[in-house]
């Protein structure tokens, strides 16, 4: 999601691992607690399950399982980020991130900003970095949490 | 398993030990720039330290589960509305935010010769600007009424600035009491025992903490008001 660069960002703040991460406001529908999933059955570690969200079936990933290999501990703070995704026939989908330390929210504002320097394409997710406060936060860019691969996985794709 | 209480990292509770909520003799120095607790980093650091707790709540998956797996409620966030509540004689009153300009101590209202009504206060000056000033009690055919001068509660009289379109109107009330946000859905009917002048410029009634409130409507408001001027 492109943001105005004149105009603060507000943003989910996360954790992974020790590191903090913000997912903006704008690429979010809903912030859910943990709940009981229906588990997938031989799918890769990183599919939590399927949520149904008011009647929608969601499905969700563990965003640390996908990152580091370890799956989110279950405390409160940890949480479902409900994102839209966009199948490339232009119909909205709704995919749930799972993510530890979902304790609150930040405005971001534009001139703390800074390009990381880095690109790593394993990791096309990883957006800017924000000087907030004494720590860096990482915008998130949620959207490019699926490869190709895991989009056909989860029938994003055709 | 852990108990859940004491299983997070150990808090240390500084706001009872030097914070507001203690007695100590050389209080915390954060104090003088965040004044209470409340506003202070630390203390919010310490109150999302409550979320890392190791075990979750008994049922608490199910719980959620059963709450979001029912349909959304309807939220009606479309048809929100915040209006201004006031004071004149004794009807609360209250009109749309948007329409509001201004709310400032009364000023020195000058009289116009030969025009001023009861109505129409005459013209006042806000920030060098001249605004007629019209005087609400008269306007809603509302019963002038003291409050009784206990003296336990002070009474602010206040002129606001009214804005619609190009033309701003100045209008005296006895009281500002704040504002308040309701649903479309909520409104109530006017009841018959409104007096005539005031019956026709209400819209609705609302209900905020066992008080009645009337909306007014600001087209009308503005066609009577102009009326006074022809």
């Amino acid at each position: 999601m492109a943001f105005d660069p004149d105009k603060p960002l507000y943003a989910v703040v996360f954790s992974i691992g020790s590191d903090r991460y913000a997912l903006p406001a704008a690429d979010l529908i809903e912030v859910l607690p943990l709940l009981t999933l229906k588990q997938l059955p031989q799918t890769q570690g990183w599919v939590s399950g399927v949520l149904n969200y008011r009647g929608t079936a969601v499905v969700v990933l563990d965003i640390n399982s996908l990152v580091t290999g370890k799956p989110c501990k279950a405390v409160v703070s940890t949480r479902i980020l409900l994102t839209p995704v966009l199948r490339r026939d232009g119909i909205r989908r709704i995919l749930g991130l799972m993510v530890e330390g979902v304790t609150g929210t930040v405005k971001i504002l534009p001139e703390t900003l800074r390009v990381s320097g880095v690109w790593s394409e394993s990791a096309p997710y990883l957006g800017m970095l924000a000087m907030h406060e004494g720590e860096i936060l990482q915008i998130i860019h949620p959207d490019k949490f699926l490869t190709e691969e895991s989009r056909a996985l989860l029938e994003l794709e055709d | 398993m852990q108990d859940p209480v004491h299983s997070f990292t150990v808090i240390d509770d500084c706001w009872n030990r030097i914070g507001v909520w203690s007695h100590a003799e050389s209080p915390c120095p954060k104090l003088q720039e965040v004044v209470h607790c409340h506003n202070c980093q630390v203390f919010a650091a310490s109150a999302s330290k409550i979320f890392e707790r190791q075990s979750l709540p008994p049922n608490y998956l199910d719980e959620w589960y059963r709450h979001y797996s029912k349909p959304a409620p309807d939220r009606r966030i479309s048809e929100h509305s915040s209006v201004l509540v006031f004071r004149v004689g004794c009807e609360f009153l209250s009109l749309p935010i948007s329409v509001i300009d201004e709310i400032c101590q009364p000023e020195m209202i000058h009289r116009l010769p030969h025009y001023a009504t009861d109505i129409l206060k005459g013209i006042v000056n806000i920030h060098g600007q001249l605004r007629l000033c019209f005087s609400m009690v008269k306007l809603l055919g509302i019963e002038d009424f003291k409050p009784d001068a206990d003296g336990k509660r002070r009474i602010f009289p206040r002129m606001m600035v009214i804005r619609r379109n190009e033309s701003r109107f100045a209008l005296l009330v006895d009281e500002v009491l704040g504002s308040c946000r309701y649903a479309q859905l909520d409104l109530l009917p006017v009841p018959a025992s409104l007096s005539h002048a005031l019956g026709k410029l209400v819209r609705g009634i609302l209900q905020d903490g066992g008080q009645s409130i009337g909306l007014l409507d600001e087209e009308l408001m503005f066609h009577a008001m102009e009326k006074t001027l022809k």
